[in-house]
């Protein structure tokens, strides 16, 4: 039951680098003995949830703010999550609930995460931001993600080694620049046992779903396999990784061609997913076909499903529709003239933050991303899925 | 009485009500300001929450941590198999936490039964509270 520590790591749990480092070395070594693991593994790169004033409230803000002034530095690379307005434009598209007090809550936050060291991306796709290539991450490097669609896409598209961590496990892990060696981290529990067959032509509604069911019926400790009629597009990817996060507690999913292993996976049997199931689910969770507003970009989008989006979208919408993305991912599609575009069609964008992690006035919405509808549909009073295409249609028919 | 040795993940003496829950995220499903089930209103404070099947969001650390810091913060956690996300929030609350609840055992709970855990973790069930 012990962990094995090297001098270094037992020297920061004695306080050679001061009292911040040794508490976040404790809470990690306790986390290693009670999973079990045997010996902690150096990161490369944290991603931390969990800055939303909106989601961690006055109790994240102390917590922060304890951590920082007892003089937690982090010793790698650390980016975060979306905050609960957008900074540039807080009272932006009109959607969001903003307080003074609010602003002041997020404010101290941000301080405490920016003395602390970390890059202020804000955005729950740290890997769509030009920044992203700056920390020089391949495939096979073990990082500390907390947001579980990051963590999901990062296993299962990146490659990157990542275990579902708390919100403040990874603040920890970026301060000592270690997590517990467990899980994904080890290269044969990313090996697949069971592989389910989709047969429905699929869309990231189909995969939201489709990750429902998993996390109801996949009882492996290691990842499913998914063989789909096609080849899924980028964005459809990031909403079945963030939609097997919200629903259950899948961090990786393995697909043929795109996940990378360092062998390849041989599936002990194959099932399939009932068609009906999933069909009758999607019928369940259409979303009314006069919303509020429509909602895009939970997880972040990219500027690939942004230019889908813009061809899709053939005349102004007549509904609302609310896009949400980096900062980064902004500022790029800008600077090639694609917002001027889309705003020019009724469109509207948020940077750096989301509906989840904020506050919103009581409103109906339909997305196309499952995670939203998760978190959403327990707050407002009607949230519907559907997939890009139908989501265009609702908007431009008002 | 029923008997049966959890594993202590965050050691503790416990004794109180037991509210049960099929699964939960913490983040969405519970308001730690006051100390509720978002979905029925039950109270956590002070109770002894089993929880068959953890999930979703992994802000769910804060919230377990937020309900110490607003003082509603139930009297253990009991789950049949435990994960980072919970055993984090746990630990920086100081809330005792315990894993290793046999499924039958938890299908077999009645919200509201009484609870009773020892240091070495041996729960027992059927008691009065």
């Amino acid at each position: 039951m012990s962990v094995r520590l090297t001098k270094e790591e037992e020297d920061i749990l004695e306080g050679k680098r001061g009292e911040a480092a040794a508490r976040a070395m404790e809470v990690i070594v306790k986390v290693a003995e009670s999973v079990g693991a045997q010996r902690l593994v150096p990161i490369k790169h944290a991603h931390i949830s969990g800055v939303s004033y909106g989601t961690i409230g006055e109790a994240g803000a102390a917590f922060l703010e304890e951590l920082a002034g007892l003089g937690a530095r982090f010793a790698v690379p650390a980016t975060v999550n979306p905050i609960g307005y957008d900074p540039e434009e807080p009272q932006g598209a009109g959607v969001l609930r903003v307080s003074r007090e609010f602003m002041r809550g997020q404010q101290r936050i941000l301080r405490s995460l920016k003395r602390m060291g970390a890059d202020l991306l804000l955005t729950c796709t740290p890997y769509y931001a030009e920044e992203f290539r700056r920390y020089d991450l391949s495939v096979g490097d073990s990082v500390a993600w907390g947001e579980s669609s990051a963590v999901a896409y990062a296993n299962t598209v990146l490659g990157l080694k990542t275990n579902r961590e708390g919100g403040p496990l990874a603040l920890m892990a970026a301060i000592v620049g270690r997590t517990y060696y467990y899980g994904l981290h080890i290269p044969a529990n990313r090996l697949p046992r069971i592989a389910y067959r989709v047969q429905e032509g699929v869309d990231e509604a189909v995969l939201g779903v489709v990750a429902e069911y998993l996390a109801e019926n996949h009882n492996d400790d290691k990842p499913p396999m998914l063989f789909l009629p096609r080849t899924p597009k980028d964005y459809e990817i990031r909403e079945l990784a963030a939609a097997l996060g919200a629903a259950g507690s899948i961090a990786m999913a393995v697909l043929p061609g795109i996940t990378p292993l360092h062998k390849d996976p041989i599936p002990e049997r194959t099932l399939d997913i009932p068609a009906g199931r999933i069909r009758a689910r999607l019928r369940d969770l259409e979303p009314p076909d006069k919303p509020d507003l429509v909602f895009i970009g939970c997880p972040h989008t990219s500027f690939h499903e942004l230019s889908i989006l813009n061809s899709l979208l053939r005349e102004k919408a007549r509904i609302p529709v609310i896009v949400t993305l980096s900062r980064s991912v902004y500022n790029r599609a800008k600077s090639l003239g694609l917002i001027d575009m889309l705003e020019g069609k009724g469109v509207r964008f948020l940077r750096g933050t989301c509906l989840i992690v904020s506050r919103t006035a009581s409103i109906s919405v339909a997305t196309n991303s499952y995670k939203a509808y998760f978190y959403l549909s327990r707050r407002l009073p009607s949230v519907g899925l559907a997939p890009l295409r139908r989501l265009v249609e609702i908007a431009m028919a008002g | 009485m029923t008997s049966v040795r959890l594993r202590p993940i965050v050691p503790g003496k416990v004794h109180g009500r037991i509210v049960k829950v099929g699964s939960l995220s913490f983040y969405g499903e519970v308001d730690p300001e006051r100390g509720v089930l978002i979905g029925d209103g039950r109270s956590l404070s002070g109770r002894v929450l089993f929880i068959g099947r953890s999930r979703g969001s992994t802000v769910g650390s804060y919230v377990i941590y937020a309900l110490r810091y607003y003082g509603n913060a139930p009297a253990a956690i009991v789950m049949v198999e435990s994960e980072p996300i919970v055993i984090t929030g746990a630990i920086l609350a100081g809330i005792p936490l315990f894993e290793g609840l046999p499924r039958e055992m938890f299908s077999n709970v009645k919200d509201g039964d009484c609870a009773d855990i020892d240091n070495s973790g041996v729960l027992n069930l059927g008691g009065d509270c």
